[in-house]
C-alpha cells in the first residue's frame, strides 16, 4: 500500500491530526489580520465590510480554490511543496528551477516571522487581562521577554522531536478553531447584519473606492499567508483529510472574522488604540483560558513552519539545491527530521526579529511580501503539472494562470511597500537563493568535467589486478560510489583511483550508483555483475525523501545477496580467511578539489570557487552519504585533469 | 543530437572514428569516454567527447604526470563523424 493510500484514509483521527498540522499558519491569522487592515484608520462601514469581504473572498479563491482545490491535485507520490512539484515537472522545462529556488527561499524567509507574529500577539492578549494592563504592553521588555523564552524553548526543544508532544496538537487545533467558532458566532448572532459583509461588492467597493483601498490588500493578504504551507504539509496528511477539515476550518475563520467585524461595527470608538479586535470579542471571564489555548495555537504554528523548514532543505539537499548539512532524526516518527543548522538560523532569525520589531503590528507591516513571490513561483510550476501532467486544456489553464496572475500580482504589488520594513529580509533571502543557485548551477559545471568511460574495457585488467598475488591486497570488498546511470560505464576517475600509482587489488570490486527519483519515498535496487563476484554493479533508486544512508543500504542488499546465493562473502583467494572470515569492505570516497591549474570565464569561476567553500563548510561527501561508520578512504582529485596548455616558457640559455 | 551519437557510441564496439570539425579539420582516433551536462537521470545531454589515437586506447590514457591524453572535443564543434565499424556516419548542423 502506498503512502498516497495510508494516508488518503480518512477517520476521525487523521482528520485531527490534519488539523493539527496543516491549519497552524493559517488558522493563526484571526489573531492578527483584521486588525492589520484597521490599522491606526478610523473605523467606519466601508473599510470593516470592505476589509471582511476582501478577506472572505481572499480565502475563497486564493485557498479554496488554488490551493485546496487545485494546487493539492499536484501531489507528487502524495508529498506536496515546492520541490515536490519541481520534481514532477523538471523536464517539461529547464528554466523552472529559477521560480523553485525562488519559491523555497521566499518560503523559507517569510516563514522566520511567522513564530515571533503568532506568538507575540497571542502573548500580547494578555495585557487585556485585569491586573495585568500595566505589566503586558505590546513591545515592552516583559512581553518581547517572554516570546523570546516560549520561542527559544521551542527551538531548544527541536532536537528532542514532536513524537510526545505532537499528538496532542490535533485536539488543541479543535479546541482553538471550536473557540474561534463559537467567539465569532457570539458577536454574529448579536448583530446578524455584519453576514452582508460577505457579498463581494463591498470589497470591489473598499478597493476602489476608499481612499488608498488598494494598499489594504497588503493587510487583507496575512489571511492567507499560511496556504503555501498547508500545500507543503499534504504529505503529512493526504488530499482527503485536507478537504474535509478545510469546510470546518474555513467556516471557524470566516465566524472569526465576522465576528470582530461586528464588534468593530459597534464598539462605538471611532480609532482601534492598540485593541485586537480578536481578544475584544472573548468574554472576560474566558481571558485567560483563550490566551493559554491562543499561545498553544500560535506555538503548534510556529512548529509547523519549523518541521516545514526543515522538510524543505531536507529536499532541497537531496535535489542537489542545499550543501549537505549534518540531519538527525530525533525520533522514530517516520519523515520526522531535525537539521541542527536550520534550527539555529531560524531561531537567531526569530530572535532578530523580535528584537528589531519589538510588537506584533509592527511585524504585520513587514509580514507577506515574500509569500506571494512563492505562490506567483507555485502558480507557475502549478501551470506546467496542469498542462503537462495532467493534460489540461492549454487555453483553461491559460485562464486560471491569467486569473491567479492578476490577485496574487495584486497581492504582491500592495506588499511592495514592505520592503522597507523588512529590507534586512533581503540579505537573508540573498544567503538562501545565492546557496541554492550557486550550489545547483556549480554542480551542474562539476559534472561537467566528471568523464564516463566503459567499464566493460577495463573489466579484464580488474580481473588481472584481483588475483595478482604480487600486488599487497587493499581490502577483500572494494566499494566506489558512481554517478554513471549505465550499468555498463564508470567514471575514469575510478579506473584511475583502482589502477595508477598504487594498484587497489580487492576480491570484489562494488560500483554503487544512487539515482535520485522524482518520486519521494522510491526505495529499490537492481544488481548487475559483470564479472560473478568480482566486478558488481549496484544501483539504488531512492526518492528525494528518503535519506542517502549508502552504508546501510548497501550492507542490506549484500546480506540479501548472500541469503540468495547470490554472493559467497568468504573467497579469499589468497588463503587469509583462516586468520579473519569476516570480508573488509572498504569504501573509496572521491573528493574533487579546485586545482590552481584550472581556468574558467568568470561567472563559472565564481560559481566554482563559492560552491567548494560552501563545500567546506557543508558536511564531507564520507558524513553525506553515511559512510561515516564505514572504512573509508577519501581521495581528492582535481577538478579538471587537462593541464594548461598555452604556456609560454621558455629556456633559458647558457 | 547528443543522444544519438551517444546511442552509436554504445552500439559499436570498434570505436574507432573519424571527425571532422566544423572548422574543417579532421581527426582519426578511438571515441573513449565523454562528459555530460549533469547527472541527472531525466536527460542525457553530451557536452563533449574523448579521442585518443588508437595505440592509446588500451592504456589508462593518462601521461606521465597524471594528466589525460588524448582530444577533448566539444559536441557543437563536431561536423560530421564517421565510424570504421560499419562505415555510417552521422552529421550534425
Amino acid at each position: 500500500m502506498g503512502k498516497n493510500s495510508t494516508f488518503n484514509k480518512v477517520t476521525i483521527t487523521s482528520l485531527v491530526v490534519a488539523l493539527g498540522i496543516i491549519y497552524g499558519d493559517i488558522g493563526t491569522s484571526p489573531l492578527y489580520a483584521l486588525r492589520a487592515v484597521i490599522g491606526e484608520r478610523t473605523i467606519d462601514f466601508d473599510l470593516v465590510y470592505g476589509g471582511v469581504s476582501c478577506i472572505f473572498w481572499t480565502l475563497v479563491f486564493q485557498t479554496t480554490v488554488k490551493y485546496i482545490w487545485l494546487t493539492l491535485k499536484a501531489d507528487n507520490d502524495g508529498e506536496g511543496g515546492v520541490f515536490s512539484l519541481y520534481a514532477l515537472v523538471r523536464k517539461y522545462g529547464k528554466k523552472l528551477v529559477i521560480p523553485t529556488i525562488l519559491g523555497a527561499t521566499t518560503l523559507l524567509a517569510d516563514g522566520i516571522i511567522t513564530p515571533p507574529i503568532t506568538v507575540a500577539s497571542a502573548i500580547e492578549g494578555l495585557g487585556m487581562v485585569k491586573g495585568m494592563e500595566a505589566s503586558i504592553i505590546p513591545g515592552n521588555t516583559l512581553t518581547v521577554l517572554i516570546v523570546l523564552g516560549i520561542l527559544s524553548l521551542l527551538f531548544f526543544f527541536q532536537r528532542f522531536g514532536t513524537q510526545a508532544i505532537g499528538k496532542f496538537f490535533g485536539p488543541m487545533m479543535v479546541v482553538w478553531f471550536g473557540m474561534l467558532l463559537i467567539m465569532g458566532m457570539n458577536q454574529i448572532v448579536m448583530y446578524p447584519a455584519v453576514l452582508k459583509a460577505l457579498s463581494p461588492h463591498y470589497a470591489y467597493n473598499l478597493l476602489a473606492h476608499y481612499p488608498h483601498g488598494f494598499w489594504l490588500l497588503g493587510a487583507v493578504f496575512l489571511c492567507t499567508t499560511g496556504a503555501e504551507a498547508l500545500y507543503s504539509d499534504l504529505g503529512h496528511c493526504g488530499i482527503k483529510n485536507i478537504r474535509i477539515t478545510w469546510i470546518f476550518v474555513k467556516i471557524s475563520l470566516v465566524a472569526s472574522y465576522l465576528g470582530q467585524a461586528a464588534w468593530l461595527m459597534h464598539q462605538g470608538q471611532p480609532l482601534l488604540n492598540g485593541r485586537n479586535p480578536f481578544f475584544e470579542i472573548i468574554p472576560h471571564w474566558f481571558l485567560i483560558p483563550s490566551i493559554l489555548i491562543a499561545t498553544a495555537a500560535a506555538i503548534i504554528a510556529s512548529q509547523a513552519l519549523i518541521s516545514g523548514s526543515f522538510t524543505l532543505i531536507s529536499e532541497a539537499m537531496n535535489l542537489n539545491f542545499w550543501p549537505r548539512v549534518t540531519l538527525r532524526q530525533p525520533t522514530d516518527l517516520k519523515g520526522q527530521i531535525y537539521i541542527p543548522s536550520i534550527n539555529t538560523i531560524i531561531w537567531i532569525g526569530c530572535i532578530l526579529m523580535i528584537l528589531y520589531f519589538h510588537t506584533s503590528a509592527h511585524m504585520e507591516a513587514a509580514y507577506g511580501f515574500s509569500i506571494t513571490i512563492a505562490m506567483m513561483m507555485t502558480t507557475l510550476l502549478l501551470s506546467y503539472f496542469l498542462i503537462y501532467k495532467l493534460k489540461w486544456n492549454k487555453f483553461l489553464v491559460f485562464a486560471l494562470l491569467l486569473m491567479f496572475a492578476t490577485v496574487e500580482t495584486s497581492f504582491f504589488i500592495a506588499n511592495v511597500v514592505k520592503i522597507k520594513e523588512r529590507w534586512m529580509f533581503l540579505f537573508f533571502e540573498l544567503f538562501i537563493f545565492m546557496t541554492m543557485y550557486i550550489w545547483y548551477y556549480a554542480r551542474k559545471i562539476n559534472n561537467r568535467f566528471i568523464k564516463f568511460v566503459d567499464l566493460g574495457k577495463f573489466v579484464a585488467r580488474i580481473r588481472e589486478l584481483s588475483t595478482d598475488d604480487s600486488i599487497p591486497k587493499f581490502s577483500t570488498h572494494l566499494i566506489y560510489l558512481t554517478k554513471a546511470n549505465n550499468r555498463h560505464e564508470i567514471e575514469e576517475k575510478i579506473i584511475k583511483s583502482i589502477f595508477a600509482k598504487k594498484p587497489k587489488r580487492s576480491d570484489v570490486y562494488w560500483f554503487v550508483h544512487i539515482n535520485r527519483t522524482e518520486h519521494p519515498y522510491t526505495l529499490t535496487y537492481d544488481v548487475s555483475e559483470l564479472i560473478e563476484n568480482k566486478v558488481i554493479k549496484i544501483n539504488i533508486n531512492t526518492g528525494f525523501r528518503i535519506q542517502p544512508r549508502t552504508e546501510l543500504y548497501f550492507k542490506k542488499i549484500v546480506q540479501e545477496l548472500v541469503v540468495n546465493k547470490e554472493l559467497n562473502l568468504h573467497i579469499r583467494p589468497d588463503g587469509s580467511t583462516k586468520y579473519n572470515p569476516e570480508p573488509d569492505f572498504k569504501f573509496v570516497v572521491i573528493e574533487k578539489f579546485l586545482s590552481v591549474e584550472n581556468e574558467f570565464a568568470l561567472r563559472e569561476g565564481l560559481l566554482l570557487n563559492a560552491y567548494f567553500f560552501l563545500k567546506r563548510l557543508g558536511q564531507s561527501d564520507k558524513k553525506a552519504f553515511g559512510l561515516d561508520k564505514s572504512d573509508v578512504v577519501t581521495e581528492h582529485v582535481p577538478l579538471v585533469y587537462h593541464p594548461i596548455t598555452n604556456i609560454q616558457l621558455i629556456r633559458n640559455e647558457k | 543530437m547528443s543522444l544519438q551519437l551517444y546511442e552509436k557510441y554504445t552500439a559499436i564496439d570498434n570505436r574507432k572514428v573519424e571527425i571532422i570539425l566544423k572548422d574543417n579539420t579532421a581527426l582519426i582516433g578511438m571515441l573513449i569516454g565523454y562528459f555530460k551536462q549533469d547527472d541527472d537521470a531525466t536527460e542525457m545531454h553530451i557536452i563533449s567527447w574523448h579521442v585518443v589515437d588508437e595505440h592509446d586506447e588500451e592504456t589508462l590514457e593518462i601521461d606521465t604526470f597524471g594528466s589525460s591524453v588524448g582530444t577533448v572535443i566539444k559536441q557543437n564543434k563536431i561536423a560530421e563523424i564517421y565510424f570504421f565499424e560499419d562505415g555510417s556516419s552521422m552529421t550534425f548542423y
